[in-house]
């Protein structure tokens, strides 16, 4: 299979690699809210675990995977659904664009945890 | 080269779509509710009174079930068609499909289990 690197196969590539991230991560996150039945101490305990510097690290990976897989998810039901295959590569940097905005924007709040625990604050 | 079925996937197609729409308003509410009322910010950390609360009524529990499961459906079905695009053989295809399918059903049985049997307890 040849591809052409235009936008189109990446947005595909990044949906699906995003896709496989976030599998991932809903069978973590199924497992770990399992804990919430064995009563507070165990839930309290896997919470602050995942509080911990390198689980932040990885939640602001997780938060972009999240924006971007839904955001291009979007574009794909407008080109599906309301005639989009007009607009292709306008909605393709629509939809990275609102990805970077949302991004920074929710993640401003973990980022900056993550840079003072990094820096010892 | 793959040629055993007559279903189209029409549907699937159509449902992955569905659940993809639905889950983008089920992911705003369950983010947006835990990171503004859960989080201790103290603590730094997501803490067990906010979630049993929420946990402990019905109408939550039907919510987070049908987010289980629209979760699953979209996110297995991602996978079973990421996996289906590199694996031709249909012996590897009925295997892989049957492995995709026992994660599913580990992942709604244990978390029905969670959502369903929670019980809260008093945070003295």
């Amino acid at each position: 299979m040849m591809y052409r690197w235009r936008t189109g196969a990446l947005a595909w590539l990044l949906h699906r690699v995003s896709g496989l991230a976030l599998m991932l991560y809903l069978t973590l996150h199924i497992w770990v809210t399992h804990h919430v039945v064995q009563g507070p101490e165990s839930f309290n305990r896997i919470m602050g675990l995942l509080s911990s510097l390198p689980f932040k690290m990885m939640e602001i990976a997780l938060l972009a995977a999240i924006v971007y897989h839904t955001f291009n998810g979007v574009r794909i039901l407008i080109v599906d659904f309301a005639q989009g295959s007009k607009y292709h590569k306008s909605l393709f940097w629509g939809a990275i664009a609102c990805s970077v905005v949302v991004f920074f924007a929710l993640g401003w709040p973990i980022m900056h945890e993550t840079l003072n625990m990094l820096t010892g604050h | 080269m793959f040629a055993g079925s007559s279903n189209t996937g029409a549907m699937t197609w159509f449902f992955q779509r569905i659940s993809g729409l639905l889950l983008v308003v089920l992911l705003l509410v369950h983010f947006g509710l835990i990171h503004t009322t859960e989080v201790d910010k103290d603590r730094g950390q997501v803490t067990y009174r906010p979630v049993a609360e929420r946990l402990a009524g019905s109408a939550w529990k039907t919510i987070d079930l049908a987010f289980l499961f629209l979760a699953a459906f979209h996110g297995l079905n991602g996978v079973w068609m990421v996996l289906g695009d590199y694996v031709h053989r249909p012996w590897a295809r009925t295997t892989l499909f049957t492995l995709v399918c026992i994660l599913g059903f580990v992942l709604l049985i244990l978390g029905s289990v969670t959502i369903l049997s929670f019980r809260p307890v008093p945070v003295t």
